[in-house]
C-alpha cells in the first residue's frame, strides 16, 4: 500500500525530501513507518488527520502522515 | 467597584442595548454582538508570558476577553528581546507577570487581569475554576505535561502551542483526551528542536495567533474538537501540513 509522508523543518534536509509517496508493506503501523524512514532513536511526532499517532496505530492505504521533530519552545 | 470591572460593565451594558463600544467595532463583523458579549464575560489563564504568551495575551486583550490571568515566574533578560512582545529595554529585569499587567492596562483597561509571579505549579485549584481555556505557552515538556494534567483535573480545555526555528505546532486539547500526551509520547528530553534551532519572532507570533484563533470558538461556547496543526514557515506550502 502507499502512504504519503510529509516532513517538517529540519527533517527535510536530513532525509532529502519534503513530501513523497512511500510504498509500505500491509499491514503497517506508525512504528513500522518510523523504521522505514530511519527514524529509530530520533525523537519525533507523527500525525495523521490532525491527531498524534501512537506507535501501534495502524496506517491505511492513502494516508498522509506528517512527521516533525519535537517542538517545545515558547 | 474596580476600574476594570466598571469599564467592562459599561461595555456589556452598551452591547446589551445593541450599541458597540468603538474599541470593538472591527471585531463585530466577524464575532457579532453576542460573540463580543460572550468574550467579555469569559475567563482564561495564560501559562507562560514569554514568546508565545506575550502575543497570546495581546490578541486576547484586543479581542476583549474579559478576565485574563497570566502566570510566569521569570523576569525579562536580553535573550528575550528577539521575540517576546512584552520585553523591551524598559522591562529588562522586570517580572514578566508585572510587565503583562502594565501592558493590559495600556491595551484594554476593561480587562480584569490577575498576575501571578510564580510557577503555575504553585497555583491552587481556584485559579483554574470557571475558566473557558488555559493557554500552554510554556517552554519545557515536563511542565507542559503537568499543565495538561491540571487542566484535565479541572475540566478545562488546554490550547497548546510550541515552536522551534521556523516551525511550530498548535493543538486544541479537550480535558482528558490525551492529546498533549500523544504529542510528546516519543519525547525523552525535557526540550525539543528549539535547543538547536532557537525561537524566531515571526514563528512565535504565528503560533500564538493560531492558538488564539483555535481558542475563539471554544470561548464562544462551541464544543472543543481535538485538533493538532503543524506548520513550517520555511516551506511555502506550510498550510497543508
Amino acid at each position: 500500500m502507499t502512504v504519503r509522508v510529509r516532513l517538517i523543518g529540519p527533517f527535510i534536509p536530513r532525509f532529502g525530501f519534503s513530501e513523497k509517496d512511500l510504498e509500505v508493506p500491509s499491514p503497517c503501523t506508525a512504528a513500522d513507518l518510523q523504521l522505514l524512514l530511519g527514524l529509530q532513536g530520533v525523537e519525533n511526532l507523527m500525525t495523521l488527520q490532525g491527531r498524534g499517532l501512537k506507535p501501534q496505530d495502524a496506517l491505511s492505504d492513502g494516508d498522509r502522515v506528517v512527521v516533525a521533530p519535537i517542538f517545545s519552545g515558547g | 467597584m474596580a476600574e476594570d470591572d466598571r469599564l467592562r460593565s459599561a461595555e456589556l451594558s452598551s452591547l446589551a442595548s445593541g450599541e458597540v463600544p468603538k474599541r470593538y467595532a472591527r471585531n463585530i463583523g466577524t464575532l457579532g454582538v453576542e460573540g463580543q458579549r460572550r468574550l467579555l464575560e469569559t475567563g482564561v489563564l495564560v501559562a507562560g508570558l514569554g514568546g508565545l504568551g506575550g502575543f497570546v495575551l495581546e490578541s486576547l486583550a484586543r479581542l476583549g476577553v474579559g478576565r485574563i490571568a497570566g502566570v510566569d515566574r521569570d523576569v525579562f533578560d536580553e535573550t528575550n528581546l528577539n521575540r517576546q512582545l512584552l520585553s523591551d529595554h524598559k522591562t529588562l529585569g522586570l517580572s514578566k507577570a508585572e510587565a503583562a499587567r502594565e501592558r493590559i492596562l495600556r491595551v484594554n483597561p476593561a480587562v480584569e487581569f490577575t498576575a501571578y509571579s510564580s510557577p503555575f505549579q504553585a497555583l491552587g485549584p481556584e485559579a483554574f475554576r470557571g475558566l473557558s481555556a488555559v493557554f500552554d505557552c510554556l517552554d519545557d515538556i515536563p511542565s507542559r505535561r503537568e499543565l495538561s494534567a491540571r487542566c484535565a483535573d479541572a475540566g478545562v480545555v488546554l490550547i497548546h502551542g510550541a515552536i522551534a526555528g521556523w516551525c511550530g505546532q498548535v493543538a486544541v486539547c479537550p480535558p482528558g483526551k490525551g492529546i498533549l500526551e500523544d504529542i510528546y509520547a516519543a519525547a525523552k528530553s525535557p526540550r525539543g528542536a528549539e535547543v538547536e534551532a532557537g525561537n524566531l519572532p515571526m514563528t512565535a507570533a504565528v503560533a500564538a495567533n493560531l492558538m488564539v484563533a483555535a481558542a475563539v470558538p471554544v470561548l464562544l461556547g462551541r464544543p472543543a474538537e481535538p485538533r493538532l496543526q503543524l506548520f513550517d514557515l520555511s516551506d511555502p506550502s506550510w498550510s497543508r501540513a
